[in-house]
C-alpha cells in the first residue's frame, strides 16, 4: 500500500475544491443577466391539466399567454393578448381583439384560433385548472385577431377570462387519451420566457423569448433551483448562488426583517393564502365513515373555540400571519369576511366544553375522552409527509384533547390524502388554500355539488359540507355582474361558511421570501404594499425587477480562501512526507 | 436450607459455577478501565431515563408549553439548555427522550438478539439443510439494504416505539446468527454435548440446556454491539422523520433543530446536546461490548 | 481458483437477487396505496382510462398474474412510471445514478485508503501513542450518525460564505466549459462526501486493525523477520495483504451501510442523488420507485459482495490452489 499515493490523492482533493471554490464563485457571464431563484418544491407537472402546485403556476404564468391580465396593484383588468375588448348589452357575449403581432417562440402565428381552441377543447374535456372560468363558455374566432365568447349565463369572471391559452399546433396532435400523461415538454413558450432546460429535481432554465409581446424584461436568463431544505436555499442566497428565494424559515426571516443582514432584504407578502383544519362534517349525500359526533354543528364550532390561533401564528408561524375564522376567497383582500370582535373564535377552551356538553358528548368513564351512547370522541387525524403541516400537528392535537378529544394521528403523502378524502374516510385533517383573484373557484369548491360521491372521481369539497344555503348564494353571486352587490353576496357566503364550521380555518400565512438587495431592485408586489413579489398571480415582478450597478462580487475574498486552502494542501503534504522519512529513521535504530 | 455454595445437587452446582462465573466477570469488568467506565456511563444514562419524570415534568414535552418562553433561546438559569424551536425546554425533552432512543435501542436489539441467536444455534447445531436455508436467509438479510427497508416496514407496521423497536430489529439481525452458529459448531464437538447425547437427549434439550450456555458470553458480548447500530437506526428513522411522531427522541430533536434552522442560527444548545447523546450511549455501548469480548474469549485480550 | 467455484458463487449472487425481486414484490404490495391517487378529482379520467392504467401499472389480475408480469417487465428493467412525477422510473433512476456513484465512489475509495490504512498502522504498532490516539478517534467516528457530522459540517460553513456551497450538485449558471463545470461539481461535491467518508471511516479502520491484529502472530512473519527484511517492509509486504483478506468481505457487507449513509446525507445536502430520490419515493409513497430503488441499492450490495468473494478467491491462497 503505497502512502505517498494516498495523500496526494488527499492533497489533490484539497487542490481541486479550492481551485473549484476560486472558479465557481469568480464566474458570472459576461453581458448575460441571470436571475436564480430557490424553490423547496419541485414542479409536479408543466401538464396545464394535471399540475396543481404553485410552481407550476409560477412556471405558467412565464410561459402562457393570457388572454388579459391584472393590475399589480389591485388586480384590476389589462391588456394583454387581447387589447381591446367589448360587451354585449346583457353581457353574454363578449368581442375581444387581439394584437395583431403575436407570435410563439417557436415562430408559428398566435392567433384567436388558440385561445378558441383551449376554450373548447377544456370544456369538452373538463380540463380542471381551466373548467371552473370557462365551463360555461363557447367561443370561436372570427378571424385571425378576433375572438367572440358567448356565455351561457351573466357571467361576472368576464371579460378577465383568467385562463391560460396553449398553443394549437401543438396541442392539436395530443389525444385527450394522452394527454394526461403527455409531459409538456415541448417547450413551447407564448409568454416573457420559454423553457430550455430542465432537470427534474434540480432546476428548470428559461430564458427570454424573443418572440414575447410585452415588456421585455431586463433578465436574460432565469432558473429555479430545488432544494430540500428552505434552510439550505437559504444559505445557498447568503452565498450568492441565488438571488431570491421563496419560503425563509421564520427564525432566519426575523433576523432579516430586523436589517441582520446588508446584503439581504427580506418580503412577507399575503395573497390570501389560508391554513385550515377540514372536518368531515358528514354531508348526508356524501359518502365515507365520518365520525357521528362530527355532523354535530356544536361539535365543530366547539373544534373552533377549543383552538388557540394567536398561539398557532406566533409558534408556528413566528407571527408572520394572522388568525383567521373563515375562508379567504381571493388573493384581493378587499373581499375578505369582516368579522366583528365578538363574532370571532377566540381561544376558549371553557366556552367548548359547554358546547360539547350541550351536544351529549360527556366523559362518562373518566379516561379523559368524551364518549356518548357507547361511542368514544376519538377522532382521526391525518397530516402530510410535506410542507410543515406536521408543525401544527402537536400543537392541535393538544388543544382537542385538552377539551376532551382523542386524536389519533396518521401521515399521508399528499396524493394518497386526496384519495382518502375522495372516499370520504377521514374525520380530520389539515391542508391549505391559496385562493385566485376571482372568488368564484374557490367558493365552488364547498358547494353541494363538489362533495365526493364517487370515489374515482372525488370532488374539491373536502369540509364534506352540504348547505342549502351557501348554494343558493352561490347560484347568485355566480352570476352577479354589479361588483358592489356581488362583494356583499360573497360576504354572506363567508358568513354561513363561519357559522356552520366545516371547517376550523387557522390562520392566513404569509409567503416568506427574501432576495439579493444589493444586486437587485425595483420589486413590484402584488397586491401593492401587502402582497409578495414572486409566486404571484400573475408572476410580473420578473418583467420589472433591475439589476443594481455592477459592482465585481467578492473575487478578493475568494482569491484569499483559494490561497489559504492550497497552502493548507501543501503543508499537509509536507508534513506528511516528513514523518514517513522521520519513521524510516527511527526504523532503522 | 441447603448452603447454595456448599449444596452438591446438579442444579446447586450449575448455580455455584455460574455464579463463579459472573463474579469473574465483574472482577476483571473492574480492571478493565474502558470496560468500566462504560458501564458507569450506561447505568447514569439510564438511571436518568428512569427518573426522567423527576427532572423535568412530562407536560413540558407538549407543544404548547412553550407559549410563554421566547423561542430558540441561549441555555440561562430558568432552561439549562435553552429552548427550542417552538419554545419548549431543551433539557426536558433531551431526558424523556433518552427514554425513547434508549427503550428502542435496548427492545429492538433483544429483538435482533432473539431471532439471530435463533437461527444462529439451529443452523449451527442441526447442520444439513436446515442450516443452508437458515444461512441464506441470514445472507439475504445481509444483502437487503437495511434502512430502505426499515423506513418501508415503519410506514406499514405503524411507527409506535413498540413496533419501531421490532422493525429495528428485524434489520438488524443480520450477521449475528453467523457468529452464533460458528461458536455452535465449536462447542457441538465438546465432550459434554457428546455426553448428553449419549445419554440420549432430545436435539432441543441439547440446544438449550447444553449448547445455549456457552454461547451465551458470545450473545451477551454481540448485543452490547448491536444496540449502538439499534440507536443508530432510530435516531436516523426519527432524523429523516420516520420515527413516532409525538414522542421526543434524539433523532427528533436533531430533526427539529435541522428543520428550524439552527444550524444557520448557531443555536448550538439545540442540537449538539442530542448528537453528543447519541456519541455518548452509542461509544459506552461500544466499549462495554468489546470489554465483555476481551472478558469472555481470552483469545480476543489485549485488544 | 477453479472455474467452479467462480460459478458457484455467480450462481449465489444471481439467486440472491432473484429471492430480493420476489421480496420486493410482496413488500411493495402490502403497503395501502392507490396508484392513480394523482388523478382523483383532478383530471377526470374515464373508466377505459382507469383501467388501462392499472393495466400499464401491472396491477390487474391474479397474484400470480401480476408477480409473472412483475418479474418479466423487471428482467427487461422495466420499472414502471413513477407515481409522483408520471414519467418512467428508469429514466428517474438513470438521471440521478451519476450523481450517486460519484460522492459513494469518491467517499469509499476515501474511506477504504485512509480507514485500511489507519487500521493497519494501529493494528500493527498496537499499544503505540499512534495506535490509541486514532483508535479513541476511530470509535467516536463510528459512534457518531452521519447526519450528524453533515450537520456539524455545516455549522462550521454556514455563514462563511464562499467556502463550501451548502446544497445541491451544482451552480446551474457557472455552464461555461468543462473543466470549470468539473470543478464546480467537484466543490459540491466536498462537503456531503466528506460526511460520509467520516462516517465510515471508522468502521473500516476499525475492521481492518482487528484484522492486523490476527495476522500479528502468523508463523509467516516469524519467517520473513528471520529472513532480515525490514519491519515496515514486513508489515507492507506480509501482514497488510493477509490482513486485507477477511477485511475485503467485511467491506463488502458494510457496503450496505453506506447505502443507508448516502440516504440521510444527500438529504442534507440537498444532493439529488439516489439517496435523496429514496427518501422523497417513501414520502410520497411512490412504489414503483421505491421497488425500483430498493432492487437497484441490494443489486448493488449484491454485485460488490460477489466481487469481494471472487477477490477473496484469488487472493486467498488457500482457496486458490483449491477446490
Amino acid at each position: 500500500m503505497n502512502k505517498i499515493f494516498l495523500r496526494i490523492i488527499v492533497a489533490g482533493l484539497f487542490g481541486l475544491t479550492a481551485l473549484g471554490a476560486g472558479v465557481s464563485t469568480s464566474v458570472s457571464a459576461e453581458g448575460e443577466s441571470s436571475f436564480a431563484v430557490g424553490i423547496t418544491q419541485d414542479i409536479d407537472s408543466l401538464n396545464v391539466t394535471v399540475g396543481y402546485l404553485v410552481i407550476d403556476y409560477e412556471i405558467w404564468n412565464l410561459t402562457l399567454p393570457t388572454l388579459t391580465s391584472k393590475s399589480t396593484s389591485d388586480f384590476s383588468i389589462l391588456p394583454n393578448m387581447a387589447e381591446s375588448w367589448t360587451g354585449s348589452e346583457d353581457g353574454l357575449t363578449w368581442t375581444y381583439k387581439l394584437r395583431s403581432d403575436l407570435k410563439w417562440s417557436d415562430g408559428e402565428p398566435m392567433t384567436a384560433d388558440d385561445v378558441a381552441y383551449t376554450i373548447t377543447r377544456a370544456v369538452k374535456e373538463s380540463w380542471w385548472n381551466h373548467t371552473a372560468v370557462v365551463g360555461n363558455l363557447t367561443a370561436t374566432a372570427t378571424d385571425a385577431q378576433t375572438l367572440v365568447v358567448v356565455s351561457a349565463v351573466p357571467d361576472p369572471k368576464l371579460p378577465i377570462l383568467d385562463m391560460y391559452v396553449v398553443p394549437k399546433h401543438i396541442y392539436e396532435k395530443i389525444s385527450a387519451e394522452d394527454l394526461p400523461n403527455y409531459l409538456a415538454d415541448d417547450n413551447v413558450s407564448g409568454g416573457p420566457f420559454q423553457i430550455v432546460e430542465r432537470k427534474e429535481g434540480e432546476f428548470i432554465r428559461l430564458v427570454q423569448n424573443p418572440n414575447w409581446f410585452g415588456k421585455k424584461p431586463a433578465i436574460d436568463q432565469l432558473i429555479f433551483r430545488t432544494f430540500e431544505t428552505a434552510e439550505a436555499q437559504y444559505n445557498a442566497l447568503k452565498a450568492g448562488d441565488l438571488d431570491a428565494v421563496d419560503d425563509v424559515p421564520g427564525k432566519i426571516f426575523t433576523g432579516i426583517a430586523a436589517g441582520d443582514e446588508p446584503t439581504i432584504t427580506g418580503i412577507a407578502g399575503n395573497q390570501g393564502s389560508f391554513s385550515e383544519l377540514a372536518i368531515n362534517s358528514g354531508c348526508a349525500a356524501g359518502i365515507g365513515d365520518g365520525h357521528v359526533a362530527l355532523r354535530d354543528r356544536k361539535v365543530r364550532q366547539a373544534i373552533n373555540w377549543a383552538i388557540d390561533r394567536q398561539l398557532l401564528v406566533d409558534k408556528v408561524l413566528n407571527g408572520f400571519g394572522k388568525p383567521s375564522f373563515s375562508i379567504s376567497p381571493s388573493a384581493n383582500p378587499a373581499f375578505d369576511i369582516q368579522l366583528s370582535a365578538s363574532q370571532t373564535y377566540s381561544y376558549d377552551p371553557a366556552k367548548a366544553n359547554s358546547l360539547l356538553d350541550e351536544a351529549g358528548w360527556i366523559d362518562t368513564n373518566g379516561d379523559g375522552v368524551r364518549d356518548k351512547d357507547g361511542v368514544e370522541l376519538k377522532l382521526r387525524y391525518f397530516d402530510r409527509s410535506v410542507g410543515d403541516a406536521s408543525a401544527t400537528t402537536p400543537f392541535i392535537t393538544g388543544f382537542l384533547q385538552d377539551v376532551g378529544i382523542a386524536t389519533d394521528v396518521k401521515t399521508f403523502d399528499e396524493d394518497s390524502l386526496t384519495s382518502q378524502q375522495s372516499k370520504g374516510e377521514y374525520d380530520l385533517y389539515t391542508w391549505g388554500w391559496t385562493p385566485f383573484v376571482d372568488p368564484d373557484t374557490i367558493l365552488s369548491y364547498f358547494t353541494t355539488a363538489q362533495v365526493p360521491t364517487d370515489p374515482e372521481v372525488g370532488g374539491y369539497n373536502d369540509g364534506n359540507w352540504c348547505n342549502a344555503e351557501y348554494d343558493a348564494l352561490y347560484a347568485k353571486q355566480h352570476v352577479e355582474l354589479d361588483p358592489v352587490k356581488r362583494a356583499d353576496l360573497v360576504q354572506q357566503m363567508q358568513q354561513v361558511f363561519f357559522n356552520d364550521a366545516p371547517y376550523a380555518v387557522l390562520y392566513k400565512y404569509d409567503n416568506l421570501q427574501a432576495f439579493r438587495s444589493d444586486r437587485w431592485q425595483n420589486f413590484v408586489r402584488q397586491p401593492a404594499e401587502t402582497g409578495p413579489i414572486m409566486f404571484t398571480n400573475t408572476s410580473s415582478a420578473y418583467l420589472d425587477l433591475e439589476p443594481v450597478s455592477e459592482g465585481s462580487g467578492g473575487s478578493g475574498t475568494n482569491t484569499i480562501v483559494v490561497v489559504v486552502v492550497a497552502l493548507l494542501g501543501v503543508g499537509i503534504i509536507f508534513a506528511l512526507v516528513r514523518s514517513r522519512r522521520k519513521k524510516s529513521a527511527d526504523d532503522r535504530a | 436450607m441447603k448452603d447454595p455454595v456448599t449444596s452438591t445437587s446438579p442444579r446447586g452446582m450449575t448455580w455455584t459455577r455460574r455464579k463463579r462465573a459472573l463474579m469473574r466477570v465483574w472482577r476483571e469488568l473492574r480492571h478493565d478501565r474502558a470496560g468500566f467506565v462504560s458501564l458507569l456511563v450506561l447505568l447514569g444514562f439510564g438511571l436518568a431515563a428512569l427518573c426522567a419524570p423527576l427532572i423535568a415534568d412530562r407536560s413540558l414535552l407538549l407543544a404548547a408549553a412553550g407559549r410563554n418562553n421566547p423561542d430558540l433561546a441561549a441555555p440561562s438559569a430558568q432552561f439549562l439548555l435553552g429552548t427550542d424551536d417552538i419554545g419548549r425546554d431543551v433539557l426536558a425533552q433531551l431526558v424523556w427522550g433518552s427514554r425513547v432512543s434508549l427503550f428502542i435501542g435496548l427492545f429492538a436489539t433483544i429483538v435482533a438478539v432473539v431471532i439471530g441467536s435463533t437461527l444462529g444455534l439451529v443452523a449451527g447445531y442441526v447442520k444439513g439443510k436446515v442450516a443452508t436455508i437458515l444461512l441464506a436467509i441470514d445472507e439475504f438479510f445481509l444483502v437487503v439494504p437495511f434502512l430502505p427497508l426499515a423506513i418501508v416496514l415503519a410506514v406499514i407496521l405503524g411507527r409506535s416505539p413498540v413496533t419501531l423497536a421490532i422493525v429495528i430489529g428485524i434489520t438488524s439481525w443480520a450477521g449475528s446468527a453467523r457468529l452464533v452458529r460458528a461458536q455452535v459448531l465449536t462447542l457441538s464437538e465438546r465432550a459434554y454435548v457428546e455426553r448428553a447425547r449419549a445419554l440420549g437427549a432430545g436435539t432441543w434439550q441439547i440446544i438449550f440446556r447444553h449448547v445455549l450456555p456457552g454461547v451465551t458470553p458470545l450473545i451477551i458480548a454481540n448485543a452490547t454491539l448491536i444496540v449502538p447500530g439499534a440507536i443508530l437506526t432510530e435516531s436516523t428513522l426519527s432524523f429523516l422523520g420516520f420515527g413516532d411522531r409525538l414522542s421526543p427522541s434524539w433523532g427528533k430533536l436533531l430533526d427539529g433543530a435541522q428543520s428550524s434552522g439552527s444550524i444557520t442560527l448557531n443555536a448550538w444548545w439545540y442540537y449538539l446536546p442530542p448528537g453528543l447523546c447519541i456519541i455518548t450511549v452509542v461509544l459506552a455501548f461500544t466499549l462495554f461490548g468489546r470489554a465483555l469480548e476481551r472478558i469472555f474469549d481470552p483469545r480476543l485480550a489485549g485488544r | 481458483m477453479s472455474n467452479r467455484y467462480v460459478v458457484k458463487k455467480i450462481v449465489g449472487a444471481l439467486l440472491t437477487l432473484f429471492a430480493v425481486v420476489v421480496f420486493n414484490f410482496f413488500l411493495f404490495r402490502i403497503v395501502d396505496r392507490d396508484p392513480l391517487a394523482k388523478y382523483r378529482g383532478r383530471s377526470k379520467l374515464t373508466t377505459e382510462q382507469r383501467e388501462a392504467m392499472i393495466r400499464r401499472m401491472g396491477l390487474s389480475g391474479s397474484k400470480w398474474d401480476q408477480f409473472v408480469a412483475y418479474v418479466k417487465s423487471t428482467s427487461q428493467l422495466d420499472f414502471g412510471r413513477s407515481f409522483d412525477s408520471t414519467r418512467p422510473v428508469l429514466r428517474e433512476i438513470a438521471d440521478r445514478l451519476p450523481a450517486t456513484l460519484i460522492l459513494v465512489g469518491v467517499s469509499t475509495v476515501l474511506t477504504i485508503c485512509i480507514g485500511l490504512y489507519i487500521g493497519a498502522k494501529a493494528g500493527w504498532a498496537r499499544g503505540s501513542r499512534f495506535d490509541r490516539v486514532s483508535t479513541s478517534t476511530t470509535m467516536v467516528l463510528y459512534a457518531t450518525p452521519e447526519f450528524f457530522f453533515g450537520m456539524l459540517l455545516l455549522a462550521i460553513v454556514a455563514g462563511r460564505t464562499g467556502w463550501f456551497p451548502t446544497g445541491g450538485l451544482r451552480d446551474v449558471g457557472a455552464n461555461n466549459g468543462f473543466v470549470n463545470s468539473l470543478l464546480d461539481r467537484a466543490h459540491h461535491l466536498v462537503l456531503p462526501s466528506l460526511t460520509l467518508t467520516l462516517g465510515y471511516l471508522g468502521s473500516y479502520s476499525l475492521i481492518m486493525r482487528t484484522s492486523m491484529l490476527d495476522t500479528l502472530g502468523e508463523d509467516y512473519l516469524t519467517t520473513a523477520r528471520a529472513k532480515g527484511l525490514k519491519e515496515s517492509d514486513v508489515m507492507t509486504r506480509h501482514a497488510v495483504p493477509n490482513a486485507l483478506l477477511p477485511s475485503v468481505s467485511a467491506i463488502a457487507i458494510s457496503f450496505g451501510f453506506v447505502i443507508g449513509g448516502a440516504i440521510t446525507t444527500e438529504t442534507v445536502f440537498s444532493y439529488p442523488g439516489l439517496g435523496l430520490a429514496t427518501a422523497d419515493a417513501i414520502r410520497n409513497t411512490d412504489l414503483p420507485m421505491l421497488q425500483a430503488l430498493f432492487l437497484v441499492a441490494s443489486a448493488a450490495v449484491i454485485f460488490f459482495n460477489l466481487v469481494a468473494d471472487l477477490a477473496y478467491g484469488l487472493l486467498d491462497p488457500r482457496i486458490r490452489h483449491s477446490i
